[in-house]
């Protein structure tokens, strides 16, 4: 009887002492903030992650198979869809904003332009079931999952159960996206130490500073909030941001910073892709700027770049282009697991 | 084997032990019974109404006594589904006998849960509870057709959920219990549909003042069934 206790107690302890040799710490740059994602509620392991990305490359999560969340985020613009100002989804429907960069999403407290949704893992349903973007039900997602021959047993190892849920597919993708972490550009080389900036990059980093910092913070280069950067109103959209949300007045044309991060691969830019270069940016920040009664402090004092200005600007912008971050073989398509 | 014996008896003893506390919800159209989902009433106003999905959530049930909780259930969230054949019965294991004047509960999902990334069993997305265009629950859903709604199809739908100022629309009930094993609680959608004007207002599809107005009606809906 004592023998059999024995054998148990043993058993579990070994269970717990592998599932936490499992556990794949997050690892912090030094001068980041602390994430704001719960890992304690979604534990990392390798095996979740590479189900998350063999799910984040998968068209089987669209209605007729043929948009993956990598045909609108692709790893090689930072997982931005470049080219297409507004989203293109399921059947050559055009949707109404330019999808996002993503990066450093454990960091990120609210997702989409308007802040529409307030937690990484529910940020896959909103495609999923947009009819535009690839036009499926969760229910039936899962249940495409528990039919196919490779899923039930991904799911086995990353979760130790069989059985699909909306849950473990969720979190499974929140897995592989908090995975996609960008801290070494040149900027961060500098930032630790090893590399200096030139001296165009310096005077750029120094306009940022003055006229950028306030809203794309160091060092995530977003503050994640809701600010009006003196865009005129898309008539053809009718876009007023976060106050669709809140439906606040005071929220008008308010959209959430984007990082800066990677900004020269994430092109055309802004909610719904109107400026196609960093230049036009530039020149709108310079002179562009259209007042309205929710324009952000920052901005209610015209900033005048000179050219050469903007060039110095633009050296600086081009510093945080991570070239490991786009080229990691861990975020691209998982080809030993998934046939295209 | 001995011990296995052992451990089987005790099992049996806890069983009988413990008391089976069950809340059943009904469904009614003022004195009508709506015992299957989807279901025809004629409407107070003369029209027909046909009633095809109701389902809402009951969260943190607390059994009071003299005010006091006695007995809140582990599980805190459930899904009454009256097209989901017993979903409408929830059953506890009281492990004691309890004596109870009055339940406490929810209709919907707290503004922490709301916020707390994927969870599963009754707040597993794939229910289609949860809003997917922007975040949260849908606290309560109903929805049919009545020939005095204007809509396409004459159909009507109501997905009242939000849960954050100002539209917050979760709603504690509170009422009397009759002090029995089984309760049953009714839910009368008369006093719901005569609280909005179909010929206006038939789709609620995102937190907003009218999903406020018509949340507030929840706490005369719900009632105590008389013996
Ligand atoms: C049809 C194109 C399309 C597809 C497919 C798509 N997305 Fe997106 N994604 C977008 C657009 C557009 C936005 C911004 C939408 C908005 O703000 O209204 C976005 C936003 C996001 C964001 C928030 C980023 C931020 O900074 O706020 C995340 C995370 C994301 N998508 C992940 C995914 C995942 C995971 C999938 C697959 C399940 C997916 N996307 C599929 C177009 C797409
Ligand atoms: C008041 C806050 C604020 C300040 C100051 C500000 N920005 Fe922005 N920036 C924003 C917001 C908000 C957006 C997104 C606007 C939208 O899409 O509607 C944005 C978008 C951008 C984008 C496009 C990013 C993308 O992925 O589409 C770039 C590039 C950019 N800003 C650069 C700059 C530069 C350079 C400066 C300094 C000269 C600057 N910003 C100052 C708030 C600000």
């Amino acid at each position: 009887m004592k023998v059999k206790l024995l054998y148990i107690f043993c058993g579990i302890v070994l269970l717990v002492a592998f599932k936490m040799a499992d556990d794949i710490p997050f690892v912090v740059p030094k001068y980041f903030p602390a994430p704001v994602y719960d890992f304690k509620k979604n534990r990392l392991s390798s095996e979740k992650i590479v189900l998350g990305r063999v799910l984040f490359y998968d068209n089987l999560l669209s209605k007729n198979q043929t948009i993956s969340c990598a045909s609108c985020h692709s790893n090689y613009n930072a997982f931005a869809h470049t080219d297409h100002a507004l989203s293109h989804g399921i059947y050559d429907s055009i949707g109404t904003r330019n999808a996002p960069a993503l990066m450093n999403l454990a960091w990120q407290p609210i997702f989409m332009w308007d802040g529409a949704i307030n937690h990484l893992d529910m940020q896959a349903l909103a495609p999923i079931q947009n009819k535009i973007e690839m036009g499926e039900h969760i229910a039936n997602v899962v249940s495409k999952l528990q039919k196919s021959p490779i899923y039930p047993k991904l799911f086995y190892k990353a979760f130790e159960d069989s059985i699909i849920s909306g849950e473990h597919t969720l979190k499974a993708l929140s897995a592989f996206m908090l995975t996609l972490v960008s801290c070494e550009s040149k900027y961060d080389s500098v930032i630790k130490g090893y590399l200096a900036f030139d001296a165009k990059e310096k005077n750029g980093y120094a306009l940022y500073k003055n006229h950028c910092s306030s809203c794309h913070t160091e060092p995530l280069f977003t503050n994640y909030r809701f600010e009006n950067n003196g865009l005129a109103l898309d008539t053809t959209l009718s876009d007023y941001g976060r106050m669709h949300i809140t439906k606040q007045t005071n929220d008008s044309l308010k959209f959430k910073v984007p990082t800066l991060r990677n900004i020269e691969w994430t092109y055309p830019y802004m909610h719904d892709g109107r400026f196609k270069t960093l230049n036009t940016v530039l020149n709108h920040y310079s002179g562009g700027i259209i007042y309205s009664p929710s324009l952000s402090e920052p901005l209610q004092k015209p900033i005048s770049l000179s050219a050469k200005e903007k060039v110095d600007l633009l050296s600086f912008l081009l510093t945080l282009s991570d070239t490991k971050y786009i080229f990691n073989k861990n975020h691209s398509f998982p080809r030993e697991i998934l046939k295209n | 084997m001995k011990s296995f014996l052992i451990v089987f008896c005790l099992i049996g003893f806890w069983q009988t032990d413990s008391k089976a506390q069950q809340v059943r919800f009904v469904a009614k159209y003022g004195n009508e019974m709506l015992n299957t989902f989807p279901n025809t009433v004629k409407g107070k106003n003369g029209d027909t109404i046909e009633f095809s999905v109701l389902k809402f959530y009951i969260s943190n049930l607390e059994f009071r006594k003299n005010g006091i909780p006695v007995y809140s259930p582990k599980e805190q969230y459930h899904l009454v589904d009256f097209g989901i054949e017993h979903s409408a019965v929830l059953n506890f294991d009281a492990r004691k006998k309890i004596h109870f004047h009055e339940f406490v509960f929810d209709i919907g999902i707290d503004s922490a849960t709301n916020s707390a990334g994927a969870l599963g069993g009754a707040l597993d997305p794939t229910v289609g509870m949860y809003w997917t265009w922007q975040n949260g629950y849908i606290h309560f859903k109903l929805e049919g057709k009545s020939s005095r709604c204007f809509a396409r199809n004459h159909q009507f739908e109501f997905h009242i959920g939000g849960y954050y100022s100002p539209f917050n629309t979760l709603q504690k009930i509170r009422i009397p219990a009759q002090k029995n094993i089984e309760s049953t609680i009714e839910i009368d959608l008369a006093i719901l549909m005569e609280s909005i004007d179909l010929a206006t207002v038939h789709h609620i599809m995102s937190p907003c003042t009218e999903a406020v107005r018509f949340s507030q009606q929840f706490p005369f809906i719900f009632y105590s069934a008389k013996r």
